[in-house]
């Protein structure tokens, strides 16, 4: 972990003071018994990239138009999560669905960043800087909320720091010693590459099935990706006495252009993949899940139609999820939170995309407000500058 | 006509562009290429202040004689034992030294052709340093810079003589252990001649193997070489020449065998050192030497299988100009076939990892960065001076684009991605580093994340050739 020394201290103990004197915002509409205001409280910020579709994780069943768009993506209905009469969540969140009925998870439908084009970097620049810009090296909205704040200590789990976590204060970051695992996505996106080469391909290929053969003969499946390994260590790093009380995870294979597949299928896994590692990560933190909050998000959601090779194209508002003991103290609500654009024809937008009814940084606003206890200044000036106050709905 | 595009000069004449390069060297590629080559023998700072050869081989040897009498006490003092950890941490940290520079060297040059052009040189005189000959452990880097940089800028007969006098090779390739049977030292210790050094300076470095030489040619090459050696010392002896430093080029006159020689064809008197000196320089002049490096420079740098008349070309110039090598470099530049695209060679190793190191300006290039790559060549198999033999590294793209090589190419590029991929913007690079590929910039493009276009940018077929 790195160990630059921080700077600054008399400007650092004003803003910590200052801190500690504003008011934090709540949860619009909700309860909230203000918890200790210090490294006590955890957050875990899960990066999904690629732009995972919304609709499929989180499926607004009670929509008359869904089916029209996308019959071939929805599993059976009495296979759904139903959270109530309108949303389910897919068959594959059985421990999202678990938290749900403890208090323990929330859902924001319909969740946008401040980003409206469809480019995934740009996307995920706006996602992760919190600024409406797209400007190569902004500095990352978390780091900004940390800099002044020695108590607050952060991690990125991952071989490199990504943007959320750049900027002046120095963050640790961690990754097993081995090779990191290619993901299955990156290699057929590198294997269409490779066809059109008539040298290369047909090497690639049989280096490729030479690691299926391996990977089966080793226990029938492929080695463990990477992402478990991370979750661990992500749980014992929030664990550790004077470890960091943040830590940010990247996953990454949610581009589903092709076959995402419904009940079953590639996005299924990734499904599967999240809600595992969420149990995992709620079983590694043991007591201090109490003291968590998970913010899981994604640069943007996907096209609300099924495209022509059973996938979805880039689209615009998506799901977040929250997740942690953190979140019990908020009391009860909706199981889905934001306003419902609908799904009619005129209802989306530019006539293909879920309309987004919530900016995503007013979503993160409250929780680093009320969960970790930042001021609204800091929260609104410096963590987002220029965003309103208390702009997140609820409903 | 060809077009002179700025990839094919950056790409397939140096080690890959780097994203700024591009508008200098777009506004004349040709000349770009032509105006490195006064500064070919140019000794890069990185380099300066290293120990030379001689030093070198002094210290390994001692080092080596220290181990053996060591083995052979038995017994060792806590003191023996310290100076023996001594050695190997010199070695080790040596050694990393060495090739961590030449890397950097690459990775940084501004001169990327004529530093490909010193590799090549050192590829056709290879040594390889890995096995047998502990006197050569630390010398492989001081050896390309002595034998093959510096007679850059001059004649192919001053590099193969500037070779053939350095104790690298004459060590390398046995000649320090040929004896003239006729020779004092020869009959006094019932030695003979050793022809390993004579048949592949005939076979490698000058006729090739269907240059039209034969064996009796190879054993009075082999003979007037007797002599040629290194001043170090015998078993438990002084070194044969007190004077001149250890280690460094040493005629040995006890070991020459006399006499005249005859090679293809032609009479040498035995003049001592100058015997095998005159006919160095005519095999350097010899027709058979001009094909024989012409083809293996366009095998190197247009395509593994050149055209003929590329060759034929290169041949000419080298003959025309007595294998004046800066001519003979230009005269590449100058052939069409060099730039045309679709005359591919697929990168070796090390020019892979170079490139991609290249491909990403602003990563510190300290002694850890280094060591990784360095490691990663390790893993490829072409860590420097290792070649499989004599030959030097292949040139062939099945060598180097095997399944598991590119398997090993894809997880690298996969670590140096998942390490700084936010922090470029393969959009952005893939322009200024390849020529347009709409497949390629497409896939970059709709990557799901930074991290993930940059390793379909280095991992895709179009970064592993070079054209």
């Amino acid at each position: 972990m790195s160990s630059k020394p921080r700077q600054g201290i008399n400007r650092r103990q004003f803003i910590k003071a200052a801190t500690l004197l504003a008011g934090a915002g709540s949860l619009p509409g909700l309860s909230w018994a203000n918890s200790a205001i210090s490294g006590e409280n955890k957050l875990a910020v899960i990066i999904l990239r690629g732009a995972m579709d919304g609709l499929s994780a989180v499926i607004p069943y009670g929509d008359s138009a869904l089916s029209g768009y996308r019959a071939a993506l929805i599993p059976a209905d009495n296979t759904l999560l139903k959270l109530d009469n309108y949303f389910a969540l897919h068959p594959a969140f059985s421990g999202l669905y678990q938290l749900q009925q403890t208090g323990e998870l929330g859902i924001v439908h319909a969740v946008a960043s401040a980003y409206r084009e469809r480019s995934h970097f740009d996307g995920q620049n706006v996602l992760e800087s919190g600024l409406e810009t797209t400007q190569s090296n902004p500095s990352g909205w978390l780091n900004r909320a940390i800099q002044f704040q020695s108590q607050q200590q952060a991690m990125a789990l991952g071989q490199s720091v990504p943007l959320i976590l750049r900027g002046q204060a120095s963050v640790g970051s961690w990754a097993p010693a081995v090779l990191p695992a290619i993901n299955d996505d990156t290699l057929s996106r590198l294997q269409s590459l490779y066809n059109n080469d008539s040298f290369l391909g047909p090497r690639l290929q049989e280096a490729l099935n030479a690691r299926d053969i391996v990977g089966t003969a080793m226990g029938g499946t492929r080695a463990p990706q990477g992402f478990t390994a991370l979750v661990d260590a992500a749980a014992s790093f929030l664990n550790a006495a004077g470890g960091p009380n943040i830590v940010v995870l990247e996953n990454d294979g949610w581009d589903t252009h092709a076959n995402q597949g419904g009940a079953q299928g590639i996005l299924q896994r990734k499904f599967t993949e999240l809600d595992t590692s969420i149990t995992q990560l709620k079983a590694g933190l043991g007591s201090t899940w109490q003291n968590t909050v998970v913010i899981v998000m994604t640069e943007f959601g996907r096209t609300v139609r099924v495209n022509g090779s059973q996938g979805t194209d880039h689209g615009t508002a998506s799901v977040a999820f929250l997740a942690g003991g953190g979140l019990i103290k908020y009391g009860s609500r909706p199981a889905v939170l934001g306003p419902w654009p609908g799904l009619t024809e005129s209802s989306l937008r530019e006539g293909r995309d879920l309309q987004p009814t919530n900016d995503l940084r007013s979503l993160i606003a409250e929780i680093l407000q009320s969960h970790m206890g930042f001021s609204t200044s800091l929260v609104h000036d410096v963590v987002f500058p220029g965003l309103p106050v208390g702009g997140f709905r609820t409903s | 006509m060809a077009i002179y595009s700025p990839f094919t000069a950056a790409n397939k004449f140096g080690f890959g562009i780097q994203p700024g390069e591009l508008a200098d060297i777009e506004k004349d590629p040709r000349g770009w290429l032509i105006a490195q080559l006064p500064l070919a023998n140019r000794l890069p700072p990185r380099f300066s202040g290293m120990n030379n050869a001689a030093q070198l081989i002094e210290l390994a040897d001692n080092d080596y004689r220290q181990r053996v009498s060591f083995q052979q006490d038995g017994q060792l003092t806590t003191e023996d034992q310290l100076q023996l950890r001594t050695a190997q941490r010199r070695a080790t940290s040596l050694q990393r030294d060495q090739t961590n520079q030449r890397l950097a060297v690459a990775i940084e040059s501004d001169t990327p052709f004529t530093e490909r052009l010193v590799r090549f040189w050192s590829n056709h005189f290879s040594v390889s340093l890995a096995n047998n000959k502990p006197s050569l452990l630390y010398a492989g880097l001081a050896y390309e810079n002595e034998a093959i940089r510096a007679n850059m800028n001059g004649r192919f007969e001053d590099m193969l003589l500037g070779v053939a006098m350095h104790p690298v090779m004459l060590t390398y390739l046995d000649n320090t252990a040929s004896f003239g049977p006729n020779s004092p030292a020869g009959r006094q210790r019932n030695r003979g001649i050793n022809e390993n050094y004579a048949r592949e300076m005939l076979e490698l470095h000058t006729l090739g193997v269907d240059g039209g030489y034969s064996q009796d040619d190879v054993i009075a090459l082999a003979r007037m070489l007797t002599g040629w050696n290194v001043n170090l010392p015998a078993q438990n002896g002084s070194r044969p020449d007190p004077q001149s430093p250890a280690g460094s080029f040493f005629y040995y006159a006890l070991l020459h065998e006399p006499g005249a020689q005859q090679l293809l064809g032609k009479t040498y008197a035995d003049t001592g050192l100058q015997q095998a000196t005159s006919a160095i320089r005519d095999l350097a002049r010899h027709p058979s030497t001009a094909t024989f490096v012409a083809s293996k420079l366009a095998r190197h740098f247009i395509a593994d299988q050149p055209p003929a008349a590329a060759i034929t070309k290169l041949a000419q110039v080298f003959r025309d100009t007595n294998g004046d090598l800066p001519r003979v470099h230009q005269a590449l530049v100058e052939l069409d076939d060099a730039w045309d695209p679709a005359m591919s060679k697929l990168k070796s190793a090390e020019d892979f990892v170079v490139s991609t190191a290249r491909a990403l300006p602003g990563i510190p290039l300290s002694d850890d960065v280094l060591g990784i790559l360095n490691d990663t060549l390790g893993s490829f198999n072409q860590r420097p001076f290792t070649a499989p033999s004599p030959a030097g590294w292949p040139e062939q793209a099945e060598h180097w684009g095997g399944p598991d090589a590119l398997m090993k190419r894809v997880e690298f590029i996969n670590m140096v991605a998942g390490a700084v991929g936010p922090d470029f913007d393969a959009r952005e690079i893939v322009a200024l580093i390849l020529p347009e590929n709409a497949a390629l910039q497409l896939a970059i493009r709709r990557a799901e994340s930074k991290t993930q276009a940059l390793a379909l940018l280095l991992a895709s077929p179009q970064f592993q050739w070079r054209a």
